[in-house]
C-alpha cells in the first residue's frame, strides 16, 4: 500500500469524521496561531524599540545619567566630573551635557508650555542633529551664556504660525531670547518626548540663568569607534566613582548606558514574547497533543470493527498502524497550516493597528509547523500501537 | 484447496477450566466445493472458520492452504495471504459507515496495491446486481444490499476461497435467499465457498454439510439438493 493512498484514505476520514476533526484540530490551530502572532509581535515591536533607540542612541554612544536617589533627582553630576572622563579617555570624541526644565514660552500674544534643554556646542555632533534654518549653537553661545534658543519645527509653528521665527524674540520667564535656529525633526524618543516640541539653550545659560543650579541631568558621549565603547564605559564608571569619591562596595550614583546594555533591556522587556509567551503556546500544543491523543483512542476504540475488517482484507499490522498515524499526523499538519494561516492573519491585523511593521518570524513558522507535526506524531504514536495490536477476531466480534 | 489434520484450539479462561474450542479437527476442501458448516452456538464453527480463514492461528494441527504449510507464517504473510486468497464475509457486513459501496469494495485492492481499483471495484458490484448503487453510503442501502456490497467486496481480489461466518443471518428470508442464490451462482462459476449456517433449509443447498459439535467437525450424508426447501 502506497503512501499516497494511506494519506489521500487519511483526508478522506477527516473529511468524513468533521466533528472529530475539528474538536482535534482547535488545539493545533490556535496553539500554531499564538505561536506565529506572539513570536513575530515581540520580534516587531523589538526591532521598532531598537530602531526608535537608534535615532538617539547608536553603537558609538554612552550615556551618563544620574537618576533618581530616595530624596528626588540626583544633583551629583557635575560638569568637571564629564572634563575629567574626557582627560581620561582619549576616545571619546565629544560629549554633550544636558539639563532639562519645563517653561512656558512667549512670542507676542501666544503662551506654549515647553520642554527647554540646555546643551553644549557638541550637541549636533553628538546627538547627530543640525538646524535647518539658521545656525547651531557654538562655542561662543556657550562661554558666554547667551540668551540664544533653537526651536523644534513644532515649536516654531505654534508660537509663529506663519512668521519666520529666525532673528525673532521669544521669552522664557520674561527673558527675552533671540531665535537662531530651527532644529532637524527628530519624532518622539523612546521615552515619548516629542523631540519637535522643545526647546534648546545653551548648558551654561540653562545652569546659570534659568536653573540656576551646578549639576546636570545627562551627558551623551560619542566615542570615535564602536568597539571601544564598552572599553571606554568600564573607565568612565571608574573616573567617576573616583570624581564621586564613592568607596568600595558602595553603590554608583549614576547609570551608564552602553549599546549592549540597552539592547539587553529591550531584549528583557520583551522576553515576554520571546520566551513566556512562546512557552504558553508550546503547553497549548501539548495540552492539544493530549487531546488529539484521546480523540484518537476514542476513535480506535470506535472504529475497532473497521480495525478488524481491514486486516480481514489484507492490511498488515504496519499498515493498520500507518493509517492511523498518517491520520493524527494529517490532522496537525493542516491544522498547523491553518494555524500559520490564522497568525498571519491577526499579525497583519495589529501590525495595521499599531502601524509597526511585523515582518513575519521565520522561526515561528517553521517552529509552529514542527510543533505541529511533533504533536500529530507523538499523539498518533499509542493510538496506532493500539490499533495495530488488535487481534482481527476479538475486532470483528 | 485446503487440509487441515488435527486442528486444535482452546482457550484459557480465568477461574475456569480451560475451554476447547476445536478438538483435532481434520478437513479437506477440493476446489469448487460448496460447504455448509452447522452446528450449536458455541461448537466452533466461527472459530474454524477464523482459523481457515488466517485471522486466527491453532494451538496445534497442520493447515496446508493450497499446498502450502500456513500455520507458522509471519503476520505480515498471512495478512498478504487473507487479502489474495480468501474473501470473508460476515454476519454484520462490516462495512465502513459513511464510506460509499465503491470505496468499501476497493478496500483490499488498495492493500493489494494494485492498479485500476475503482474499475475492478465497479466490475465486483456489477457482479452482484448494485451497478446503481456505487455512490451510496451503506446508511442508505437495505440490509440485503449492504450484504451484497461485502460479497463484492470478497470477491474483488478475485480469491480462491470465500468464507462467510452465517452471511444470511442479518437478513430477512427474502434477503437471505438472494444472498444464497448469489452464493450459488459464484459456486457454479468455479468459485470455492464455505459458509455457516443456522438454518438447515439454507445448508441443505450446499453440496456439503458439515456438522460442528462441541468442538468435532463431522460430515453430513449428502442430502438430495432441493429436498428441504
Amino acid at each position: 500500500m502506497k503512501n499516497g493512498k494511506v494519506m489521500a484514505g487519511s483526508i478522506r476520514m477527516m473529511w468524513r469524521y468533521k466533528l472529530r476533526t475539528f474538536l482535534m484540530s482547535i488545539g493545533v490551530v490556535v496553539g500554531v496561531a499564538v505561536l506565529v502572532v506572539i513570536r513575530s509581535y515581540g520580534a516587531g515591536m523589538e526591532a521598532n524599540i531598537m530602531n526608535k533607540m537608534k535615532q538617539f542612541f547608536d553603537a558609538t554612544n554612552i550615556m551618563v545619567t544620574t537618576g533618581f536617589s530616595a530624596d528626588g533627582p540626583r544633583t551629583t553630576l557635575k560638569l568637571e566630573d564629564l572634563e575629567a572622563v574626557q582627560a581620561a579617555c582619549p576616545e571619546i570624541e565629544a560629549w554633550d551635557p544636558s539639563l532639562m526644565r519645563r517653561k512656558t514660552a512667549q512670542y507676542r500674544s501666544e503662551y506654549h508650555p515647553v520642554l527647554v534643554r540646555g546643551h553644549s556646542e557638541h550637541a549636533e555632533l553628538v546627538w547627530e542633529r543640525g538646524v535647518t534654518g539658521g545656525r547651531s549653537l557654538d562655542a561662543s553661545d556657550v562661554k558666554a551664556s547667551a540668551r540664544v534658543a533653537l526651536l523644534g519645527y513644532k515649536t516654531a509653528d505654534i508660537l509663529f504660525g506663519d512668521d519666520d521665527p529666525l532673528d525673532q524674540s521669544i521669552q522664557l520667564d520674561g527673558v527675552p531670547y533671540r531665535v537662531i535656529g530651527i532644529l532637524e525633526p527628530k519624532g518622539s524618543d523612546p521615552h515619548g518626548e516629542d523631540r519637535d516640541d522643545e526647546i534648546h539653550v545653551p548648558i551654561s545659560t540653562m545652569m546659570r540663568r534659568i536653573a540656576n543650579v551646578d549639576y546636570i541631568n545627562f551627558a551623551k558621549l560619542r566615542v570615535t569607534e564602536a568597539k571601544y565603547v564598552e572599553d571606554v564605559a568600564e573607565r568612565v564608571e571608574a573616573v567617576l566613582r573616583q570624581q564621586h569619591a564613592l568607596a568600595d562596595g558602595e553603590d554608583n550614583d549614576f547609570s551608564l548606558f552602553t549599546p549592549m546594555l540597552i539592547k539587553k533591556m529591550v531584549a528583557r522587556a520583551n522576553k515576554v514574547f520571546s520566551l513566556y509567551l512562546p512557552l504558553v503556546a508550546a503547553i497549548a500544543l501539548l495540552v492539544a497533543a493530549i487531546v488529539i491523543a484521546n480523540i484518537m483512542l476514542m476513535a480506535v476504540k470506535e472504529r475497532i470493527p473497521e480495525i478488524g475488517l481491514r486486516k480481514a482484507v489484507g492490511a498488515t499490522d504496519g499498515q493498520v498502524s500507518r493509517q492511523f498515524l498518517m491520520e493524527a499526523f494529517m490532522v496537525t499538519l493542516v491544522s498547523g497550516l491553518a494555524g500559520i494561516v490564522l497568525g498571519l492573519g491577526v499579525l497583519a491585523v495589529i501590525s495595521a493597528r499599531v502601524d509597526v511593521p511585523m515582518p513575519v518570524s521565520a522561526t515561528a513558522v517553521g517552529l509552529g509547523l514542527a510543533a505541529a507535526v511533533v504533536v500529530g506524531i507523538l499523539a498518533g504514536i499509542w493510538p496506532s500501537r493500539h490499533a495495530a495490536r488488535m487481534d482481527p477476531v476479538a475486532a470483528l466480534r | 484447496m485446503i487440509e487441515c489434520r488435527g486442528i486444535c484450539k482452546s482457550y484459557e479462561r480465568p477461574g475456569e477450566p480451560r475451554l476447547d474450542v476445536l478438538k483435532s479437527v481434520d478437513l479437506n476442501i477440493e476446489p469448487g466445493e460448496f460447504t455448509a458448516v452447522v452446528g450449536p452456538s458455541g461448537s466452533g464453527k466461527s472459530t474454524l472458520m477464523n482459523i481457515l480463514g488466517l485471522l486466527d492461528r491453532p494451538d496445534s494441527g497442520n493447515y496446508l492452504l493450497g499446498g502450502e504449510p500456513v500455520s507458522n507464517l509471519p503476520h505480515a504473510r498471512l495478512a498478504s495471504l487473507r487479502n489474495k486468497k480468501i474473501g470473508f464475509v460476515f454476519q454484520q457486513f462490516h462495512l465502513l459507515p459513511r464510506t460509499t459501496a465503491l470505496e468499501n469494495v476497493e478496500l483490499p485492492l488498495v492493500y493489494a496495491d494494485t492498479d485500476n481499483i475503482s474499475d475492478r471495484a465497479a466490475q465486483a458490484l456489477c457482479r452482484v446486481g448494485l451497478q446503481d448503487r456505487m455512490t451510496h453510503t451503506p446508511a442508505e442501502l437495505s440490509g440485503g444490499q449492504q450484504q451484497r456490497v461485502a460479497i463484492a467486496r470478497a470477491l474483488v481480489n478475485d480469491p480462491e476461497i470465500i468464507l462467510a461466518d452465517e452471511p444470511t443471518g442479518n437478513l430477512d428470508r427474502e434477503s437471505g435467499a438472494g444472498i444464497m442464490a448469489l452464493f450459488q451462482e459464484l459456486n457454479e462459476s468455479g468459485r470455492t465457498i464455505i459458509f455457516i449456517t443456522h438454518d438447515a433449509a439454507l445448508a441443505a443447498r450446499a453440496g456439503r454439510v458439515l456438522t460442528m459439535n462441541e468442538g468435532i467437525l463431522a460430515e453430513e450424508p449428502a442430502q438430495p439438493v432441493g429436498g428441504v426447501a
